[in-house]
Formats: C-alpha cells, sequence, structure tokens
C-alpha cells in the first residue's frame, strides 16, 4: 500500500509541476509570437546558438530546456514541430545538447547541497554540450 | 477600438497558448504515467543491484568508491533525487561528489528522458548512448585532470 501510495504522490506532483510551466511556457510562447517580442528576446542568444549549429526557432526550447528541465524544453519542442517550424536534424541537435545539459539550475544545486563543487559541474556540462553538438551540426551539414 | 484591438490580440494569442499548452501537456503525460510506473517498479526489483554489482569494479577507473555503483546506476535509471538520497549515504570526499556530480549531471532519469526525447521525436537511440558514454568519460576526464 505504501508503494502505491509513494507512486501516485510521486507521479501527481510531477505531472502538477509540468504542468505549471509547460502552459505558461507556451502561453508566453505565443503571446512572444503575436507581438514579435521574441525576436528581440533571443537577439542576445542568436550568435552564440547559430554558431553553434542552431536555427532561429530552436533557441526558445533550448533557452526553456537549459533552464527548466528536458521535459519542459522537449514539450515545447513538440508544440513546435507540431506546427512545422523546427524539423528533423534541429529537433535532434537540441535533444542532443538538452539530453547533456539541462535544468542546470535545479541540477547543480542538488549536487551542491551534497557537497559536489558547483564550479566545476555546471562549466563542464555546458562546455561539453556546446563542444558535442557543435561538431554534430559539422557532421549533419547543419551549418 | 484601439483598446479592444490590443485586448483581442493579447487574449487570442494567450488563448492559443493555453491550447498548445495542454495539448502538449496531454502528449507528455501520456509517456510520463506509464514510465513513472515502470521506474517505480523496477525499483522494487533486484534489477539495480544486480547492475551495479557488475560496475563496482569499474568504480576505481572513475576514482570513486565501489559503493558509487548503486548511485550511479539509481541516477542513470531512476533520476537524480533517487541518486543523491544514496549519494548522501555514503563516506565521500568532495573530489569523489565532484566526479559523481559531472557523471550523474550528464547522464540520468534515462529511462524517463529517452521516452521524452522519443515523444520530441529527435533520435534517442542517438542521444541515450551519447550521453552515457560522455558522462562517464567526462568524469574520467575530471577524475585525471582535475588537481586534487
Amino acid at each position: 500500500m505504501g508503494f502505491v501510495w509513494e507512486t501516485s504522490a510521486g507521479l501527481f506532483s510531477l505531472l502538477l509541476k509540468v504542468f505549471l510551466i509547460v502552459v505558461p511556457l507556451m502561453v508566453l510562447l505565443e503571446i512572444f509570437r503575436e507581438y514579435k517580442i521574441i525576436d528581440k528576446l533571443i537577439i542576445p542568444f542568436r550568435r552564440p546558438a547559430g554558431a553553434i549549429g542552431f536555427k532561429q526557432d530552436s533557441i526558445y526550447p533550448l533557452l526553456a530546456g537549459i533552464i527548466f528541465g528536458i521535459s519542459y524544453g522537449g514539450g515545447v519542442l513538440i508544440g513546435e514541430s507540431a506546427s512545422g517550424r523546427i524539423k528533423g536534424n534541429q529537433k535532434f541537435l537540441v535533444a542532443l545538447y538538452l539530453g547533456l545539459c539541462h535544468a542546470v539550475f535545479e541540477d547543480t544545486l542538488i549536487f551542491m547541497s551534497l557537497g559536489a563543487n558547483g564550479a566545476v559541474v555546471l562549466p563542464v556540462r555546458l562546455v561539453l554540450a556546446t563542444g558535442v553538438v557543435f561538431m554534430a551540426a559539422i557532421i549533419l551539414k547543419e551549418k | 477600438m484601439r483598446q479592444l484591438i490590443f485586448n483581442n490580440r493579447l487574449a487570442g494569442s494567450a488563448r492559443l497558448g493555453f491550447q498548445r499548452g495542454v495539448h502538449v501537456f496531454s502528449q507528455l503525460a501520456s509517456i510520463m504515467i506509464p514510465v513513472y510506473i515502470v521506474t517505480a517498479l523496477l525499483k522494487l526489483t533486484p534489477a539495480l543491484d544486480y547492475i551495479s554489482g557488475l560496475f563496482q569494479p569499474f568504480m576505481k577507473y572513475l576514482g570513486l568508491p565501489g559503493e558509487a555503483a548503486i548511485a550511479l546506476v539509481t541516477g542513470t535509471f531512476v533520476n537524480l533525487y533517487a541518486a543523491a538520497a544514496i549519494i548522501a549515504g555514503l563516506d565521500m570526499t568532495g573530489r569523489q561528489l565532484t566526479i559523481i556530480a559531472v557523471i550523474l549531471g550528464i547522464s540520468h532519469s534515462q529511462i524517463m528522458e529517452t521516452a521524452i526525447v522519443g515523444k520530441m521525436k529527435a533520435r534517442p537511440w542517438l542521444v541515450t548512448p551519447m550521453r552515457v558514454v560522455f558522462g562517464l568519460s567526462t568524469g574520467m576526464a575530471v577524475h585525471y585532470f582535475m588537481p586534487v
């Protein structure tokens, strides 16, 4: 009985968290798009993201995933790819970057609370994801 | 009139975003619910202990104690919180904690996150193995190159 209760409670709180993050992210995305704010918002990221191999439409899901987590960035990407804005190789590059590096605040804080050196953990993840995706984008000719 | 158009634009885009958000949520929930249950059941079986036993002898190449294998395997399959609970019960140095944090930071919650990458239709068969390989090799690199 303990198992059923624990699993249901854990699952419920996970789904609640996903709902409370994904829905506002999508509402903001559509409002930003309507008022053309999104273009301005991603300006500082356009050059570095473009140099790694990302197209403009990939930047919002990428940022959402790096900050909040792969489920949230992935969720935004599912919404965007349904509308045809993000395709094949770009989806893979976003998933690869987020796979290696996502939820940077939450994950780093978990480890720091245990006694790990956050000044090593976070930069190593960022540099690795950037380097790997940079190489993958060259191989896939996304640049 | 201007005010009305403004409100329509704002409300219209917000409504569209809400509908998209709910749709995306239902897509995520449809895989998260079964995967979460399967992962919880997996924790009840001796599978994770068994896999950890296989990896125990290799922990020294990562500069980690043998018991760290169970934390690495649990984090890889279940999630970081389950791994953190195990790590908290082990006696590890700050250096070892940093190494295991690098590995698990890169590669964790693989059952759930592979399912999500699958839902993204973003080549999970490539993303997941790459995370495991880069996680372990980066951990090893940190072990060999990090002073003290």
